[in-house]
């Protein structure tokens, strides 16, 4: 025999659906789902009618300042090694008093490539122009960039220590100078074929996991393609340069670096002072390549952003860029937001890149060059999960690629010598 | 004007994400109901014109949860015990408000929302949906009426009904009842 069931009650429902109302809503789904969505919305192969880039508009502007960094770094990697060795086609670059180059990298789980064309021309000044017409122009030695967005009539002007070593300075590097310095000592031939109809040589490189090719005019000896792999947004994609054009005259006005009148200039000052001191107290190696600074610099830039904690992983730009930033996230109010985010408006406006950002996307573009330099057993990261200042923690380590020697990034973000019993299993 | 899906996700992200966690009180559940939402527009946008994408997504992220909760509970009734914890280990009273109520309260609300979510399981479709737009969303009969292409008498007759639904149910999922999935023929 069973006890009958209770009468239905109307006050007990309403009650039910007044606690179910009242459910507690913690902040919006994490970082890395909004991202993924995002993504996955970027991807699909659909347009919307008006065509809008789909990517948003911060994180495409983040990722190219990230893209910028690592083709200067790599550039600056490829002509200290001493690897190439096509004299001719390294005479071309030599000689050039301009140059010009498009650069095409499709964007893991984003339906468009990110496409620039690089200007350059003597005495360390770029203009990297992209196709919805947002331009980067750079002056190394007068420490300035200039970054202009005609759609939101927007500039950042950023300036930093020409003389610095900081991630900055691989972001406005001296493009130019960097293919001058093409080492010709040595080349693996990979034979001929046509490339935009023309009949071309080819030239491997390798170092570390870093692998580009160049494709040059049999005729001319001018590069007509070069073919880099990077690792990029976790996944792993193939940036080629092409459409080189030597000499060709550039306007002095494509260099400008004052903003445009009626675009509102925001203006960030980056300081190179504070990395330099840290390297300075910790032991840094901060020597002629920048390794060590970058990855102390982004672990510590995300870990400010992210209550102490470092990221999953140093090569997805957009889980880097996006965790913690407010204004990436809707669903979460940045340390001065006087409401919570989920009841910000809508209008307003637009979201801003912040000096943080500047950094953070720097470093990572710039590391993700020096990575992709070293073998891929000679570097680990093994930061996932932890926090800054855990106690006798190796977050990085690395072999110098010279000396040999073992190096380790702790929490405490000091770096120290290792021995390989050291070392956290992988 | 078509709005960019960065926008459509700042503007109404937080909506779909607030109906998704109500329903569901569980961030995996409801972060996978988010993406799921988003990407059903999508879909749909292919194939339709759009007039009005917040009640799109509401109503997707709705119906979304409340299949999800279907699974959850269907999982229960084929499982011995299933603890009832968030995925950071909260318990249903851990998730109450913690406003004045006793701990007697906490419990007693984390249990009657339980039942609800369980309740709303066994409810088709075109019941649970305009139920859950109008309890728990706020949507007028008429709002309802509008987006679900129904006139506004028809919504009110299945609110109706799945209230008369949901207060059986409730009886039945009471504490000494059993589970009406179990006893029903």
């Amino acid at each position: 025999m069973t006890t009958p069931p209770p009468q239905p009650d109307s006050a007990a429902l309403d009650r039910a659906v007044e606690a179910v109302r009242n459910t507690p809503i913690p902040d919006g789904p994490s970082d890395a789902v909004l991202a993924q969505t995002l993504a996955r919305l970027s991807a699909a192969p659909f347009t919307l009618p008006e065509r809008r880039p789909l990517m948003p508009r911060l994180l495409r502007l983040a990722a190219a300042l990230a893209l910028i960094a690592g083709v200067g770094a790599l550039l600056y990697l490829v002509s200290h090694s001493g690897t190439p060795a096509f004299a001719d086609v390294v005479k071309n670059f030599r000689d050039a008093k301009t140059l010009t180059f498009t650069s095409t990298v499709p964007v893991p789980n984003v339906k468009e490539p990110m496409v620039m064309t690089f200007f350059m021309t003597g005495g360390g000044r770029t203009r990297v122009q992209m196709p919805d017409g947002q331009v980067t122009i750079s002056d190394m030695p007068a420490g300035r960039s200039l970054t202009i967005d005609p759609k939101l009539k927007t500039a950042i002007l950023i300036t930093f220590d020409p003389k610095g070593r900081g991630p900055e300075r691989a972001g406005a590097a001296d493009f130019l100078d960097e293919f001058k310095r093409l080492d010709d000592k040595a080349a693996k031939p990979l034979g001929e074929k046509v490339i935009d109809g023309k009949p071309a040589r080819g030239f491997a490189t390798d170092q570390g996991a870093m692998k580009m090719e160049i494709w040059a005019d049999k005729a001319t000896n001018r590069p007509i393609r070069m073919d880099v792999r990077l690792p990029l947004y976790g996944g792993e994609t193939t940036m080629t340069m092409s459409d080189f054009v030597f000499d060709a005259p550039l306007d002095p006005a494509l260099f400008d670096l004052d903003a445009p009148k009626g675009y509102e200039l925001q203006k960030i000052a980056i300081d190179p002072n504070e990395n330099v001191a840290h390297a300075q107290a910790n032991d840094v190696k901060a020597s002629e390549d920048t390794l060590e600074p970058n990855v102390i610099g982004l672990l510590k830039e995300y870990a400010a952003r992210n209550a102490g904690a470092f990221p999953d992983r140093l090569d997805d730009w957009s889980a880097l860029w996006l965790a913690g930033n407010p204004n990436a996230n809707p669903f979460k109010g940045g340390p001065d937001a006087k409401t919570p985010a989920t009841t910000r408006p809508a209008t307003g406006p637009a979201p801003q890149l912040t000096e943080s950002d500047v950094r953070m996307m720097s470093y990572a573009g710039a590391l993700t060059a020096h990575l992709l330099a070293l073998p891929k057993d000679d570097w680990a990261y093994h930061g996932k999960g932890v926090k800054l200042n855990a106690k006798d923690t190796i977050v990085f380590w690395y072999r110098h690629p010279e000396t040999k020697a073992l190096r380790a990034i702790r929490a405490d973000l000091t770096a120290i010598d290792v021995s390989p019993e050291m070392l956290p299993k992988r | 004007m078509t709005p960019s899906w960065p926008t459509l996700l700042r503007d109404h992200g937080p909506t779909v994400w607030r109906t998704a966690y109500r329903l569901l009180a569980d961030r995996q559940d409801a972060e996978e109901v988010f993406q799921e939402t988003f990407l059903a527009a999508l879909e749909f946008s292919r194939a339709h014109d759009v007039r009005h994408w917040p009640a799109l997504l509401q109503r997707l992220a709705t119906t979304r949860s409340v299949d999800r909760l279907r699974r959850r509970y269907a999982r229960r009734r084929h499982l011995p015990t299933v603890p009832d914890t968030a995925d950071d280990g909260d318990t249903a009273l851990d998730r109450v408000p913690t406003a004045s109520a006793s701990p007697l309260e906490h419990l007693q609300t984390a249990e009657l929302s339980d039942r609800l979510r369980a309740a709303l399981t066994h409810l088709p479709a075109n019941l649970a949906e305009p139920f859950c737009l109008h309890a728990l969303s706020g949507w007028s009969y008429q709002e309802i009426a509008q987006h679900l292409g129904l006139p506004s008498t028809s919504v009110g007759v299945n609110i109706h009904r799945a209230r008369h639904k949901l207060r059986d149910l409730l009886a039945a999922f009471a504490p000494d009842s059993t589970d009406p999935a179990t006893t029903r023929n």
